[in-house]
Formats: structure tokens, sequence, C-alpha cells
């Protein structure tokens, strides 16, 4: 959360990389069908997202065996959040969705 | 624990602000922010939800030294929702590293303005938590002030984000 002062800023850089470097080319190709998904399909309603499903599961599989590798539970990063029933339910209240 | 909440107003409509928000990093503001991964993501009932790892590189104070050694990369755990018809993005993220010792979690909501629907309220609430160190109130006040000073640095991005994306093709 902080910055790094040593480093200078990288200002040159447009994209980040994957924490872990056997990852970083699948999520180069997942972020840019993400993206273009995003804002050309999601913002336009529409929701189906197949044509990247294939890359996401490589590129997922990946950050996952990277975890674990580097010793990040994945269990821990999902309990860390909305663990409960009760943080839960506003987020997933889509009763005034349409 | 430290509660700290910050609102703040963009003046672009919500949709031109979360595809900034998806696109905020790498900026100079935010230099620390390393990597950010998917770990999983889904649509359901029209709600993206994400759930990402955010890899962050932090010059360590000396007390934070003295307890991990020299660690200069973290991790934390971000949970979002897109729902794009009630106009609402919620990111909720918690460090996985330092933990138990210090809890570092920060919730997001960006909203359209109630007053005007073509800008974008901004709501931020950091909850800091340190637990059994020594002065660790110190220690959560050191904390809360530089999320702070980081949140500032945050919103810049945006603006700077959304300009960059103006350039490039019209939102």
């Amino acid at each position: 959360m902080d910055d790094n002062n040593s480093s200078p800023a990288p200002t040159k850089v447009d994209r980040l990389n994957s924490f872990h470097p056997d990852c970083d080319e699948l999520k180069q190709q997942y972020d840019e069908c993400f993206n273009v998904w995003f804002t050309e399909h999601y913002m336009n309603g529409h929701y189906n997202n197949e044509g990247c499903n294939k890359v996401f599961e490589l590129y997922t599989d990946c950050v996952k065996r990277g975890m674990k590798e580097y010793g990040l539970q994945y269990e821990q990063t999902t309990a860390s959040h909305l663990g409960t029933n009760k943080e839960k339910t506003p987020l997933t209240d889509t009763e005034n969705s349409k | 624990m430290k509660i700290w909440t910050v609102q703040h107003t963009f003046n672009y409509p919500w949709e031109t602000v979360v595809q900034a928000a998806w696109n905020k990093y790498p900026n100079p503001m935010n230099t620390a922010v390393l990597g950010i991964d998917v770990i999983d993501r889904q649509v359901i009932n029209g709600e993206l939800h994400s759930h990402r790892l955010v890899t962050t590189r932090w010059t360590l104070p000396n007390w934070a030294c003295a307890l991990m050694g020299p660690i200069s990369t973290f991790y934390a755990s971000e949970y979002s929702k897109v729902n794009r018809d009630r106009r609402q993005l919620k990111l909720d993220s918690q460090n996985l590293s330092l933990g138990p010792f210090v809890i570092v979690r920060e919730k997001l909501t960006y909203k359209p303005h109630p007053d005007d629907p073509q800008k974008t309220l901004l709501k931020q609430t950091a909850y800091v938590t340190v637990e059994g160190l020594p002065c660790s109130g110190y220690i959560e006040n050191i904390l809360t002030s530089k999320i702070s000073g980081n949140a500032a640095k945050g919103r810049q991005a945006i603006e700077w984000v959304i300009e960059k994306l103006q350039h490039k093709q019209p939102l």
C-alpha cells in the first residue's frame, strides 16, 4: 500500500505483470480478452463470457498453482472476505437490479 | 481498531469511472502495486464477481522490519462486485501478509451521485487492527495515515486513467 520510494515511477509501463512469472503470458492474454468483454459486452448487458473461458481456466489454474508454490492459501484468501452470511447478504441482494 | 472513511465525487458518469477502476494499475501515483491476478471470476444474476490477488511492494518502517525481517512483497485479497443494472461497484480487500498481527481491510463503493447521476460518488472505509504487538495504537495511527495518503493518490490515479482512456477511445 505504500509506495516504494527507491523506485522511479513506472510511467512507461502500461500493464501489470502476474505475481508469478509462469502466469504472466496467460495473464496478458486473459486481461486483453476480459477488457474487451467488459467494455463491449458486459457494460451493454450481455453477460455471456464464453469467449474468454479457455484462457481464463488456464490462467486461474496457473495462479492457484503459483499461490500454492508461494505458500499463499487459496482458502485463506476466500475466508478473509465476506466470510459470514450476514456480510454477504447486502452485496448479493439483487432484488432491485431490474 | 481504527476506522477511517472518506467520500469523493468524480465528475464523470459511473460507467466511465468503473472502466477506469478496472484499468487503474499501473499508474504513476500508486507505484507500490506490482501485480493483480484473478483467482476467480463469474457472473451471477448479472453481477460480475471477481476475486483477485493484489501484489504490492512496500518500504518497510523499522518496526515492521524488526518484526517480519527483510520482506518487501506483500499480498492482499480483493473481492469485488459490479452490478451494471444498479450502477454499483463494490470492492473489499484485506491483507494476507502481516496477519494476524496486522489486519487492514478496505471497502470501496462507487455509485452514481445521488444529486447528479452524471457524477460518481466514491465511499471508502478502512479498518485497521493491530494486535499482539507493542505500541499497537501507534502502529494503527501510522497505517491509517498511510492509507489516507494512498487513497488520495488512488483517486488521482482514477482521474489519470480516465484522461488516458479518453485520449485512446471516447467512452
